[in-house]
């Protein structure tokens, strides 16, 4: 019983989200599992999660969609670069300057294909990065978080 | 041996030399820093119409002399107009604009005219810069430009003509009192009626560049991005999970 309970403990350790924050945000807890909610003092907002996507996708057409998206909802974003995650997935980041709140913010986001392993109930997914804040903080500390995206497992 | 003594006098006097050299060029450049304001006369006549100029002090000539006479000072007091325009393109024109006015109103300032995405602003003077990157900060930066005009010598020509002006009228009204002949009595009345005309139009004239440099003048513009790529279409997403990202999704409630 022990054993099992280690290896559940284990198990959900190895499903839970890791990343190396950057310098000045702080964890917080989060109430939904698959999830990584991060703060500064100054009010940036740092969210990592996964979606479960259809099989056989690429992360061509997920970066597409994300650009779709939020071409439709009035976001101009720029062309995107390549990133890479800790674990040497591959995906796409974007950029965007938008007003939230009544205030000009910078977002960033990134996103990455995690296919599923062979076992039947096993899905894709898509893990998504999401970064916003103020546009002197989010030019400040922007490229912070986008060295962190390549430490995420 | 009584060469040591001598020396070292020498020495000292050349190390206290070098001192109050470097002495007198940080005072010099803290008086650079603190330049007394000599447009008193003008920033009164402002603040009598109720509008506070803001003078703009630069730095004194580094190679004039320690003390500036007066003219020195006045000539380092400049009136400067500033004026900006910032197009930039933007997620939702209307809240970016919306938000822009409401910073607007925090800084002091107010909408002058609007034409369609078109604001036209005026903040004080100190704020300016402040309202400048506000708007470029808010998107895609499409246009920018700014200038700072300097009407110290407009306004202080102003001033002289009206001092002058104010003179001559009383000279007049002294004839006034003295003429006897009705002829001379019109005719002095009618010079009267010009010079007064002169002088309401120069203290408007002083007016406004006073307004101009106290407040800046910034026109913004907000550009949606469906105005430069085609009509923003709302269609219901395939993968619902999508909505939730975004700027505003992000700031929401956790």
């Amino acid at each position: 019983m022990r054993r099992l309970a280690f290896a559940a403990t284990l198990w959900l350790a190895a499903c839970s989200l890791q990343m190396d924050l950057p310098p000045g945000f702080l964890r917080k807890r989060s109430e939904e599992s698959g999830d990584l909610r991060a703060v500064t003092a100054t009010g940036g907002r740092l969210r990592v999660r996964d979606f479960a996507v259809e099989s056989h996708s690429t992360i061509g057409f997920w970066a597409d969609a994300v650009r779709d998206e939020f071409a439709g909802r009035g976001y101009r974003l720029d062309d995107g670069h390549d990133v890479t995650d800790g674990a040497g997935r591959q995906g796409r980041a974007f950029r965007a300057q938008t007003v939230a709140d009544g205030e000009p913010c910078g977002y960033f986001v990134a996103v990455f294909l995690m296919p599923g392993s062979w076992l039947p109930w096993s899905q894709d997914h898509v893990r998504v990065v999401e970064f916003t804040a103020a546009t002197a903080e989010f030019d400040q500390i922007g490229a912070a978080v986008q060295a962190a995206v390549a430490t995420l497992r | 041996m009584r060469r040591i003594p001598v020396l070292w006098t020498l020495a000292l006097a050349l190390l206290s030399a070098a001192c109050a050299t470097a002495g007198g060029g940080a005072q010099f450049d803290d008086f650079g820093e603190r330049a007394p304001a000599s447009l008193d006369d003008v920033t009164n006549g402002l603040q009598d119409s109720g509008t506070a100029a803001k003078v703009v002090r630069r730095s004194s000539d580094p190679d004039a002399d320690e003390q500036p006479t007066q003219q020195q000072q006045q000539a380092a007091d400049r009136m400067l107009v500033y004026r900006g325009s910032v197009a930039v393109e933007v997620a939702r024109a209307d809240d970016a604009a919306a938000a822009f006015l409401a910073k607007v109103a925090e800084w002091g300032g107010h909408l002058s005219s609007q034409r369609g995405p078109q604001y036209v602003v005026r903040v004080p003077a100190a704020r300016f810069e402040t309202a400048f990157q506000w708007v470029r900060a808010a998107g895609r930066v499409l246009d920018e430009s700014r200038e700072a005009s300097d009407v110290t010598d407009q306004y202080l020509d102003v001033g002289i003509r009206l001092e002058n002006a104010r003179k001559s009228r009383e000279r007049l009204l002294a004839l006034l009192a003295k003429a006897d002949k009705v002829e001379d009595m019109l005719k002095i009345e009618e010079q009267l009626r010009r010079l007064t005309e002169e002088i309401e139009r120069m203290e408007g004239q002083q007016k406004l560049l006073a307004d101009q440099v106290a407040m800046a003048t910034l026109t913004a513009t907000f550009r949606a991005v469906a105005a430069a790529g085609g009509p923003v279409q709302q269609r219901p997403s395939a993968f619902p999970w999508l909505r939730s990202l975004g700027a505003d999704r992000l700031l929401g409630r956790w």
